[in-house]
């Protein structure tokens, strides 16, 4: 034999090309002395064909209203293999025939699948949020991650607003009201400091954060995050601090890390 | 030209009609390339004649044989069905006793196949209809028992013709992980199983069956439970 046996991968972009396509050439060059890769081609061609009638029953079930779009509990469930086996067979078949849950169940994975490797602590809460602010309606299919992240950001003297907005969380009594005086008004706390941040109505790009320690304390290091962090010292006058932000919208901050000095 | 434009060509051709010649020099250009590659390839001279011939069984085969019903893409069904067409016919303008009907096996062997036994002969024996429902179950089986991320690999690429570029982006993974994963942990455990299957059984790997078992497989499971549900 002339050339060497295709990989199944090859084959895979092989067929993913329009006919006649130049690349082509070399497989066909090979295509003509093999009956392997022959094989391996019908194989691939049988199996995509065997996917696509399952992916067209399963549209028609999709579109007839007999098999439901997936809800937040399925998702994590089917993602972290906790359904039982007719339930991921109910979940697949509707995945085969609704781009938009399969897209969605994508996207929860990715997402589950980057809170998994090694980011810092601050990375996973911008991820998160970003998840939550691009797909708003499967934010509570990753409610258990979103709460323990929180909980470990608390730990490490930062508070996630935008993801205690998404997760709805409280703790420690933790507040989310004003909307009544036209002002965002949210506040959470750590072991240390109590912070808030209040947006006045109408301002949009003018946040006013207030900081208050627990404990007598002179100085606090604080780090604001949007899409980058900025750190500074703040004086606290009778343990209180008050940082007026014109540039930014409580909307984009993503956390605030308030440390002892 | 994409297997899509092929089978609305293919629509048009069948209709007959003010599109049909259009249509039918749209598909004669798309392929010029290919049948040449595929000449060269049977290893006879070029020639004009050969081309015309090549391109003539080639629309003929688009016509009248490919069904993409039945979900082939029309480049595999060139390279198996309509080669072996070309060069039988190119064969026997040589002087050698061949044609579509010959034997594709040993003469004296009245078993085997013709050529136009492989393009139209879809019966199947009793015994073959069992196998390929039994081989079919397992296959499943073996498609259930994928991790999530492999099974939505599978499903994006061979069932909404996404790209592995299209479904590395939603992941979050390079395209060729998204490959590597859809062989490794997809195409790889299926044709393990199929292999065991025939080993298991005493039987010959037999193509037939297992690509009419890969073309019925999840779908009959899929219908049934949901109607029960």
């Amino acid at each position: 034999m002339k050339t060497k046996h295709r990989t199944i991968e090859e084959l895979l972009v092989y067929l993913e090309n329009p006919i006649g396509s130049k690349e082509d050439g070399t497989v066909e060059e090979h295509l003509a002395e093999c009956d392997k890769c022959i094989s391996d081609l019908s194989f691939l061609d049988a199996l995509r064909a065997g996917l696509k009638e399952f992916g067209q029953n399963s549209r028609r079930l999709v579109e007839s209203g007999i098999s439901a779009h997936l809800t937040n509990e399925e998702i994590p469930g089917y993602i972290k293999n906790v359904c039982n086996e007719d339930e991921k067979i109910k979940i697949v078949t509707h995945l085969a025939g609704c781009d938009k849950c399969s897209y969605d169940v994508m996207s929860v994975e990715n997402i589950l699948e980057q809170l998994k490797s090694e980011m810092t602590l601050g990375q996973k809460i911008i991820s998160l949020s970003q998840f939550a602010i691009k797909y708003p309606v499967r934010t509570t299919s990753l409610k258990k991650e979103g709460n323990e992240l929180i909980r470990e950001a608390v730990k490490n003297c930062m508070v996630p607003f935008s993801l205690g907005r998404a997760f709805s969380y409280s703790f420690r009594g933790a507040d989310v009201s004003g909307e009544g005086v036209g002002e965002e008004y949210r506040k959470m706390e750590t072991d240390d400091f109590i912070i808030e941040i209040i947006q006045p109505a109408g301002k949009e790009a003018n946040v006013v954060i207030g900081i208050l320690a627990k404990g007598d304390l002179e100085n606090a290091k604080v780090t604001i995050c949007t899409e980058k962090e900025e750190s500074g010292i703040v004086s606290l006058v009778n343990r209180r601090a008050i940082i007026n932000k014109k540039d930014i919208e409580a909307e984009a901050i993503r956390y605030i890390k308030v440390e002892k000095m | 030209m994409d297997n899509n434009e092929l089978i609305e060509l293919q629509k048009i051709i069948k209709k007959g009609g003010a599109g049909t010649e259009l249509a039918t020099r749209q598909f004669c250009e798309g392929i010029k390339d290919t049948i040449k590659r595929m000449l060269s390839s049977i290893s006879y001279k070029y020639s004009q004649e050969y081309l015309e011939w090549g391109t003539n069984e080639a629309f003929l085969a688009f016509r009248d044989n490919w069904d993409p019903e039945k979900g082939k893409y029309f480049k595999v069904y060139l390279w198996r069905y309509v080669k072996e067409r070309v060069r039988t016919a190119i064969a026997k303008d040589k002087g050698r006793e061949l044609s579509i009907d010959v034997s594709l096996g040993n003469d004296d062997d009245e078993e085997t196949s013709t050529i136009k036994d492989i393009v139209e002969s879809n019966e199947l024996s009793p015994e073959d209809t069992y196998k390929i429902s039994e081989l079919s179950q397992i296959l499943t089986n073996t498609f259930n028992g994928m991790d999530s991320r492999t099974q939505l690999i599978m499903i994006a690429y061979f069932t909404n013709n996404s790209t592995s570029r299209e479904i590395g982006q939603n992941l979050g993974v390079v395209h060729t992980t998204v490959m590597r994963n859809l062989n490794e942990r997809g195409i790889k455990p299926l044709r393990k199983k199929i292999v065991v299957f025939f080993e298991d059984q005493d039987l010959k790997y037999d193509e037939d069956v297992v690509l009419n078992a890969l073309c019925n497989f999840l779908t009959e499971r899929g219908i049934k439970d949901e109607n029960e549900t």
